[in-house]
C-alpha cells in the first residue's frame, strides 16, 4: 500500500497551497501558521478525504448516477416472488441461450478487433508517413456514429440486396458469390467489429509507438532475432492495452442494443434487447428489472476481471515522446503489405459510410439516374413529419438542443471536478465516476424511469442519461489533462500577483482550451448518437436525430433514412474537426489504460 | 566465472576493435578512425551532441554506415545484424525489459543463444553474485534503485559474454557519490574479467579517471586519442584543451628575431623562446592551465592585473584576473591569504607548461604547438 | 479553508445553470401547452400519411378542429404507450389496436364505449366488442407474401416453409411487439394445435431470417429485396398493382387458410374532448372515408357498403377463415407467447 506517498503528497500539497494562498494575498492566514498547518496535516486521510468524498458536486453527481439503479435493485429485490422468478429466469433457455449468444459474439468481435488491429499498429506504431496524423484522428469517427448510422450503413452495403452483392454479381455473374450473413451471428460480428476495429488500431498503434525502441535494440544486440523480439518484448509490453482493450471491446458488444436489435432480428438477443423489449412492448417492468440485475451481476463479474488484468503496473517501458520512425522508403516490402492493409480496411470499414452518402443522392425508383437531392427534399415534407413524428426543423432543434445541453453542463461539472482533484492522484473517487462506463446504458434508463418518469418531464430525464452517459468519459479526459497541465505555470501567475480570476481566464483555461472543446465534442457526439435513452425515456415525444433515423428506417422510408444519416455523418464530421482543429487529442486520455489508472 | 571468454579469443595483435567509418548526418560529418585494444577500456569524451552516441550505435549495428570497415576481434562485421555482432551494449536508460525481472533481464541472451537450462542458471548465479544482486534475483525492475538497475544492465549486457562491451553514459542518471562508485566497481570488474569496453562520457572527470586510453570527439570527428595523462598535457586543439580541464587561451603573437622566437602577449609583454621550426612568425592562442599559475614575480613569464572575482576552495584559491590578453583564471595555494578582490597580482608560470596554438584566418583551432621542453631562459 | 468561499459561488452557479437549463428545455418542449379545437390521435407507423392528410383537411374544415396525429414503431410501442398514460393520457383517440389487443386494452379499462351511427353498416363477425369500445376500422388477413422475380419455389402448405430451400428466405414479425405477428402466432396455434405450434416454430425458426420488430421493418427489408418471402397482408400486393403496376408482388395462401386481423377504432377514458372524439369516430366510419381506406391503407374497409377495386377482389383467395375465441385468446395468450419465446430459442 502506498499511504506514506499519499501522506507525503498530501502535506506537500496542502503546504503549496496555503503558500500561494498567502501569495495571492488571501485574507485568512492559516492559523497558526505553515508550521502548524505541515503538523496538523500529518495526519493524512482527513484533509484528502474532504476533497472527493464530502463535496456536495460530487455527491450529487454520485446521487444522480446510482440512485436509478439503487432504485430498481431495490424495487426488485423487495417485489414479490423475486427469488422464484430470479431461479426462474436462471434455469430458461432463454437465459442460457442469451448468455451464451452474448459471450460468443463478444468474444469473436474483440478477438477480430484485435486481430485486425495488430498488423495495423505495427505500421502505425513504427513507421512515419504522411497523413498519418490525419489517417489516426480519423480512426475515432466510427466511434462516434450512432449505431443506428452504422447499423444503416451495413444494411445498405452488405445487405442481401446491398452493394456488396451488386459488385459481386457484376464482377462474377455467373459464380452466383453473394453475401448473405448480414442477419445473424456474423453480421453482428461484422459491425461490432466496424464498430471497435479502428480505436483498437489507434490505441495499439500508439502503445506500440510508446514501447521504447531500446527496448528493441537492447533485445537484437542481445542476439535475438525481429520475430524472437517481438514475442518476448513486444508483446508482452502491449499486453496490458491488448487485454484492456479486448476487454473493452467485450464489454461494448455483451451490452451492444442496437446493432443486435436491428441485425439480431430477434433470433440473437442480448440482455440489453431483452431488457428493452420487456420494458417497452410487453410491459413487463418487474421482468425487465430482473433482467437488468442479472446482467448488473454479469458486469460486476467482468468489471472484477478487468480490475485484476489491470492490477500489475507495467509503465516503464513505456516511453513518452517521439522514436527514430521508420520510413517507407526504407521499406518497400512493407509499404506494398502496409498499403494493402489500409486499401483491405478501408474497402471493409469505411464503405458501408461512403455507401450511406452516395446512396442519399439516389431516390427508389430513380437509382441508376442521376444524382438528386430528391431524398433531401422530402425530409421537409409532411410524410417525413408524420413517420418521424416531427418536423424536420424541430427535430434538428431538439437534437442540437440536447447535445449542446449534455455538453455544457457534462464538461463544465466534470471541469469542476477535475480542478478539484487536479493534485490528487488517481483513487477511488474517480472509480466511482469512471464506473458508469460499465452499467448497461439501457438498465439504467429504466431504473431512471421507475425512479423518476412519473415526477419529471422526458427532456429532464433524457438530459439526466445522457449525462450520465457522456459524463465518464468527458471527466477522465479533462482529470488526465488538467493533471498534465500542473501547477507550475498557475503558480508562477500567481507569483506575479494575477488573481485566481484572472488566472484562470488568461492562463488555465486557454491552456485546457483544446481539452474542453475535445470534450464538448465527445459530449455532444454521445447526445446525437444516443438512442436508448430517447426511446425509453422521451416517450416517443422527444425526437432526435437518431430517434429519427431509426424511425425512418423503421417505416421503411430508407431513402429519408440515408439522406438524414448522411446529414449526420457530416454533422459528426463537423464535431471531429472541432475537436482535431483544435488539439490532437490523445485516446489514452479518453480511455485511460489500467495501468494508468493507479499511478501514484 | 571464466575470465579469458570475456576478454575474447587469442588472436595475433593487440586489437580488439578496428575501424574506419564515414556517415554523413543533417547536423554533421561523421568520420572516425579507431582501434580500441584488447582488455583496455577505452574512454569516448566529448560535448553533447558530438556523436559520441552515434558512434556507439554504428559499433553495434544500430546504424549503418555510408562507408567504412569495422572489425571486431579479427571478424568484419560491418554488414553483420546487431543481433549477430557479439557487442553488449548497456544504455544510458538501462532499457531493462520491464516486464521481466531481474533474472529475466540477465538471462535473456542466453536464452537467445537457447544455452541448456543448466548452464543458464549456473551462469545467472555467476553474474548475480558478481554484481551483488543474489537477493533481487526475482524483483520487478521498477522496485530497482538507480545503482542497481544499473548493475542489472551491465549483468546482462555482460551474460552473453560480447566481445566488446559498450557503454552508453551508463551512470548520467545516478547522483554525484553514487557515480564514484560505481566507476570505481566498474574499474576493478574490468581489471578482473579483461573485457574490452568503449565507455562514453561527456564528463571529464569520468573520462581521465579510467585512466586507460581516450579519445575527444568533435562534432562527428575524433580529434586526438591517446591516454590521459597524455591528452591532457598535449592537447591537440584548444578545443581539447578547454574541453578536458580548464585552460587560458590568451591570444598572442610570435615574432622573429635573434635567433630566438619572440612571443607578445597582447598588453602583457614579451617572452623569448628558443627559435623552433614548427614555430612560424603569426598570430597564436596561448594555453595555459590555471593550476600551472602561481603569484610572485619569481619567474620570467608573467602578467599582471587586478583581481575581479576571488573564490575559497578549500585547497586553495580560484582567481579571475583582468590583466592586459583579457581575464585569467588561476589556482593559487593556501598560503596567499592576504588577497583581496581589486588587489594587483602578477602570476607566473612556466613556458614548458605552456602549449600555443596558431591562429589561421579560416578557423581559429589548429595544431598545437608543444614548446621546447628545453629551458631558454 | 480558503477554497470554500469559491466552492460554495461554484456549486451555486452550477445549480442555477443545471436550473436553467432544465427549465428552458421543458419549456421548449411545449409541455403543457394544451388547446381547446385540437383533437390528439395516437396510431402506428404504417398508418398512411395520404390518409392522415385528408382526415386533418376534413374535420379541419367540416369541424374546425385541428387533428395531431402522433404515430408509434409498432402497436407494442403505441400499446405501452397507453398504459404509461393512463393517469393522464395525452391522446383522445386511437386507430389500430385491434381484436387482440383490444382484450388487454378491456383489462386496463382505457376505452370508453361509443356505439356509432355507422355500426349497422359493420358486418357482425366483425364486431369483436359487442360494447363498442373500439369500433371495427378495417380489416385483412394476416398471410405471408412472396416476391414471384426471387422465388422459384412457391410453398403450397405451413410445412413446406420447413423445407431447407427457404432457409434465410423467410421474414417474420415479433409476436411481443407487433399486431400482425401476434396474428401469425395465433394462425399457427390455430392450425397446428396448442402443443404442435411449437415444434412448428422450432422447425421454422431454422429458415427465418429475421424476427422485426414491426410489420413496417419486415416488409422494408422484403421490398429492399433482402427476402423473398415476408409476412404481411392479404391485400399488400394490391399496392404494388395499383401504384407500380407490377404483379411481382403475390401473397401466399397456405392450405388455404388464413386468420383476420380487424383492427379498430375507440376513445379514450380519460379524453377532455369525448364530444369531438365522437365526430372523429363518425367521421372515421363515413362512407366518404371508408372508401379511401383499401387505396390507401391497403386492407379492407369495415364497411360492408363500400365499392372495392378489381384488385382487391383478387387478392386473397382464401377458403377457410381461421379463428380462435377471445376467451380461449385471453386466457392462454401469455402462455403462448412465452411458449413462442422458447420454441424460437434453439
Amino acid at each position: 500500500m502506498k499511504s506514506g506517498n499519499r501522506v507525503k503528497d498530501g502535506n506537500y500539497d496542502d503546504v503549496r497551497s496555503r503558500v500561494f494562498a498567502r501569495a495571492r494575498g488571501e485574507k485568512r492566514p492559516p492559523a497558526g501558521g505553515l508550521i502548524r498547518a505541515c503538523r496538523e496535516h500529518s495526519r493524512p486521510h482527513a484533509r484528502e478525504k474532504w476533497h472527493a468524498d464530502r463535496n456536495p458536486v460530487y455527491l450529487l453527481l454520485l446521487l444522480l448516477f446510482y440512485l436509478p439503479v439503487l432504485s430498481l435493485l431495490v424495487k426488485v429485490f423487495f417485489g414479490a416472488g423475486f427469488w422464484q422468478e430470479l431461479t426462474g429466469f436462471l434455469r430458461s433457455k432463454l437465459f442460457w441461450n442469451t448468455l451464451s449468444f452474448s459471450c460468443r459474439q463478444a468474444l469473436y468481435s474483440a478477438g477480430f478487433s484485435l486481430l485486425l488491429a495488430l498488423p495495423g499498429a505495427y505500421f502505425f506504431g513504427r513507421f512515419a508517413f504522411p497523413g498519418k496524423r490525419l489517417l489516426r484522428s480519423a480512426m475515432v469517427l466510427p466511434f462516434m456514429l450512432p449505431g443506428i448510422l452504422v447499423v444503416l450503413g451495413m444494411v445498405v452495403f452488405y445487405g442481401n440486396n446491398g452493394v456488396l452483392n451488386h459488385w459481386l454479381t457484376l464482377l462474377f455473374p455467373d459464380r452466383g458469390w453473394r453475401f448473405t450473413g448480414l442477419y445473424g451471428f456474423w453480421g453482428i460480428i461484422l459491425a461490432h467489429v466496424f464498430y471497435n476495429f479502428t480505436f483498437c488500431l489507434r490505441l495499439t498503434g500508439e502503445a506500440w509507438e510508446r514501447i521504447n525502441p531500446t527496448l528493441h535494440e537492447a533485445s537484437a544486440l542481445l542476439g535475438a532475432g525481429p520475430f524472437y523480439t517481438w514475442r518476448r518484448i513486444t508483446l508482452p509490453l502491449m499486453a496490458p492495452t491488448l487485454l484492456y482493450l479486448f476487454l473493452l471491446v467485450f464489454l461494448y458488444s455483451f451490452f451492444s442494443f442496437t446493432v443486435v436489435l436491428v441485425l439480431g432480428g430477434y433470433l440473437y438477443k442480448t440482455f440489453e434487447v431483452l431488457i428493452y423489449i420487456e420494458y417497452s412492448s410487453r410491459l413487463r417492468f418487474a421482468r425487465a428489472a430482473l433482467i437488468a440485475i442479472v446482467q448488473l451481476l454479469l458486469l460486476a463479474g467482468l468489471l472484477y476481471l478487468q480490475a485484476l488484468s489491470g492490477r500489475r503496473r507495467r509503465r516503464e517501458g513505456l516511453f513518452a515522446g517521439t522514436l527514430p520512425a521508420l520510413k517507407f522508403r526504407d521499406y518497400p516490402g512493407r509499404t506494398i503489405l502496409f498499403l494493402f492493409y489500409l486499401v483491405f480496411t478501408g474497402f471493409f470499414f469505411f464503405s458501408p459510410l461512403a455507401a450511406v452518402v452516395a446512396r442519399s443522392f439516389f431516390s427508389r425508383g430513380l437509382s441508376g439516374g442521376l444524382p438528386v437531392l430528391e431524398n433531401y427534399r422530402l425530409l421537409l415534407t409532411d410524410g417525413f413529419r408524420f413517420a418521424v413524428g416531427r418536423s424536420f426543423l424541430s427535430v434538428i432543434t431538439t437534437s442540437t438542443g440536447l447535445a449542446v445541453t449534455v455538453s455544457v453542463v457534462a464538461v463544465s461539472l466534470a471541469y469542476y471536478l477535475a480542478r478539484l482533484r487536479r493534485d490528487r492522484p488517481w483513487g477511488k473517487a474517480d472509480l466511482w465516476l469512471q464506473l458508469p462506463l460499465g452499467v448497461s446504458f439501457v438498465t439504467f434508463s429504466s431504473g431512471l424511469f421507475m425512479l423518476a418518469g412519473k415526477v419529471l418531464p422526458s427532456v429532464v430525464l433524457i438530459l439526466w442519461a445522457q449525462l450520465f452517459l457522456a459524463f465518464p468519459l468527458i471527466y477522465s479526459m479533462l482529470r488526465t489533462a488538467r493533471r498534465e497541465l500542473g501547477e507550475p505555470l498557475l503558480e508562477a501567475a500567481a507569483l506575479l500577483g494575477a488573481t485566481p480570476a484572472r488566472i484562470l481566464q488568461t492562463v488555465e483555461l486557454p491552456l485546457m482550451r483544446p481539452a474542453l472543446s475535445t470534450a464538448a465534442a465527445y459530449a455532444a457526439a454521445f447526445s446525437l448518437g444516443d438512442l436508448a435513452a430517447v426511446l425509453m425515456l422521451g416517450r416517443g415525444r422527444v425526437v432526435t436525430l437518431s430517434v429519427a433515423i431509426y424511425r425512418l428506417i423503421g417505416h421503411y422510408r430508407f431513402p429519408q433514412a440515408i439522406a438524414l444519416g448522411t446529414i449526420f455523418i457530416l454533422i459528426s464530421l463537423l464535431l471531429f474537426l472541432l475537436m482535431e482543429g483544435r488539439s490532437r487529442p490523445r485516446l489514452q486520455d479518453i480511455f485511460p489504460r489500467p495501468e494508468e489508472a493507479e499511478e501514484e | 566465472m571464466n575470465e579469458n571468454e570475456l576478454s575474447g579469443n587469442e588472436l595475433s595483435g593487440s586489437e580488439q576493435l578496428c575501424l574506419e567509418i564515414k556517415k554523413a548526418y543533417p547536423e554533421f560529418r561523421m568520420e572516425v578512425a579507431l582501434q580500441v585494444n584488447r582488455g583496455e577500456i577505452f574512454s569516448l569524451v566529448g560535448p553533447s551532441g558530438c556523436g559520441k552516441t552515434t558512434l556507439l550505435r554504428l559499433i553495434a549495428g544500430l546504424e549503418q554506415p555510408d562507408h567504412g570497415v569495422i572489425i571486431l576481434d579479427g571478424r568484419e562485421i560491418t554488414n553483420l545484424p546487431p543481433a549477430q555482432r557479439r557487442v553488449g551494449l548497456v544504455f544510458q536508460d538501462y532499457a531493462l525489459f520491464p516486464h521481466l525481472t531481474v533474472a529475466g533481464n540477465i538471462e535473456y541472451g542466453l536464452k537467445v543463444q537457447h544455452l541448456p537450462a543448466p548452464a543458464r542458471r549456473q551462469r545467472l548465479a555467476e553474474l548475480l553474485a558478481l554484481f551483488s544482486l543474489e537477493g533481487l534475483a526475482h524483483r520487478q525492475i521498477q522496485h530497482l534503485s538507480g545503482g542497481e538497475k544499473q548493475r542489472v544492465a551491465l549483468a546482462r549486457a555482460l551474460a552473453p559474454k560480447p566481445l566488446l562491451l559498450l557503454l552508453d553514459e551508463p551512470f548520467s542518471a545516478l547522483d554525484y557519490s553514487l557515480r564514484q562508485r560505481l566507476r570505481q566497481e566498474l574499474k576493478k570488474l574490468q581489471a578482473k574479467l579483461g573485457f574490452t569496453a568503449i565507455f562514453v562520457t561527456h564528463q571529464q572527470e569520468e573520462a581521465l579517471s579510467f585512466g586507460g586510453r581516450l579519445g575527444v570527439m568533435e562534432n562527428g570527428r575524433l580529434v586526438q586519442t591517446g591516454t590521459a595523462e597524455e591528452v591532457y598535457e598535449n592537447p591537440a586543439t584548444p578545443f581539447v584543451a578547454g574541453f578536458l580541464g580548464e585552460a587560458n587561451l590568451l591570444p598572442c603573437s610570435v615574432e622573429e628575431g635573434e635567433g630566438r622566437a619572440r612571443v607578445r602577449l597582447e598588453g602583457d609583454g614579451c617572452f623569448e623562446l628558443p627559435l623552433q621550426e614548427d614555430l612560424p612568425p603569426g598570430t597564436y592562442l596561448l594555453m595555459v592551465r590555471p593550476e600551472d599559475l602561481s603569484p610572485g614575480p619569481v619567474l620570467a613569464w608573467r602578467v599582471t592585473g587586478k583581481i575581479e572575482t576571488l573564490e575559497y576552495l578549500g585547497s586553495g584559491y580560484r582567481l579571475e584576473v583582468r590583466c592586459g590578453a583579457g581575464v585569467i583564471r588561476a589556482f593559487i595555494a593556501k598560503k596567499y591569504r592576504n588577497l583581496r578582490e581589486g588587489d594587483q597580482i602578477t602570476l607566473g608560470f612556466d613556458p614548458r607548461q605552456i602549449r600555443l596554438f596558431p591562429v589561421s584566418p579560416q578557423n581559429s583551432s589548429g595544431p598545437s604547438v608543444p614548446v621546447d621542453n628545453s629551458p631558454g631562459i | 479553508m480558503k477554497k470554500s468561499g469559491r466552492m460554495h459561488l461554484s456549486i451555486c452557479l452550477l445549480f442555477a445553470l443545471l436550473t436553467v437549463l432544465a427549465a428552458g428545455m421543458i419549456l421548449s418542449a411545449g409541455c403543457g401547452r394544451q388547446e381547446e379545437k385540437k383533437l390528439t390521435v395516437y396510431t402506428y407507423a404504417s398508418f398512411p400519411t395520404a390518409l392522415v392528410d385528408r382526415a386533418c383537411e376534413d374535420f379541419q374544415k367540416k369541424h374546425g378542429v385541428e387533428l395531431v396525429f402522433e404515430s408509434f414503431n409498432d402497436t407494442g410501442t403505441l400499446f405501452s404507450q397507453l398504459i404509461r398514460e393512463k393517469e393522464k393520457p395525452v391522446a383522445d383517440v386511437v386507430i389500430g389496436l385491434d381484436s387482440v389487443y383490444f382484450l388487454r386494452a378491456a383489462r386496463e379499462d382505457l376505452f370508453r364505449a361509443y356505439r356509432p351511427k355507422a355500426a349497422d353498416h359493420i358486418p357482425a363477425d366483425l364486431v369483436f366488442d359487442p360494447e363498442f369500445r373500439l369500433t371495427p376500422f378495417d380489416f385483412g388477413y394476416v398471410l405471408l407474401n412472396y416476391d414471384s422475380e426471387k422465388l422459384a419455389q412457391v410453398p403450397a402448405g405451413h410445412q413446406d416453409l420447413l423445407d431447407p430451400a427457404y432457409q434465410g428466405k423467410i421474414i417474420l414479425t415479433n409476436p411481443l411487439t407487433s399486431s400482425p405477428g401476434q396474428i401469425f402466432l395465433l394462425t399457427t396455434i390455430a392450425l397446428f394445435g396448442e402443443d404442435g405450434y411449437i415444434d412448428y416454430w422450432r422447425a421454422l425458426r431454422k429458415n427465418v431470417l429475421a424476427i422485426a420488430a414491426s410489420w413496417d421493418e419486415a416488409y422494408g427489408m422484403y421490398t429492399a429485396g433482402e427476402a423473398p418471402i415476408v409476412l404481411s397482408y392479404g391485400t399488400s400486393p394490391a399496392y404494388h398493382i395499383l401504384y407500380e403496376k407490377t404483379e411481382r408482388y403475390q401473397p401466399l395462401v397456405l392450405d388455404g387458410a388464413a386468420y383476420a386481423q380487424i383492427e379498430g377504432v375507440g376513445i379514450l377514458k380519460g379524453s377532455k374532448n369525448p364530444r369531438t372524439a365522437e365526430l372523429l369516430i363518425e367521421y372515421l366510419l363515413s362512407p366518404e372515408f371508408q372508401t379511401l381506406i383499401p387505396e390507401n391503407q391497403f386492407m379492407y374497409p369495415a364497411r360492408s357498403d363500400v365499392e372495392l377495386d378489381p384488385a382487391f377482389r383478387l387478392a386473397t383467395p382464401v377458403e377457410k377463415l381461421l379463428n380462435l375465441p377471445l376467451e380461449s385468446i385471453e386466457a392462454n395468450l401469455d402462455k403462448w407467447l412465452a411458449g413462442w419465446e422458447q420454441a424460437i430459442e434453439k
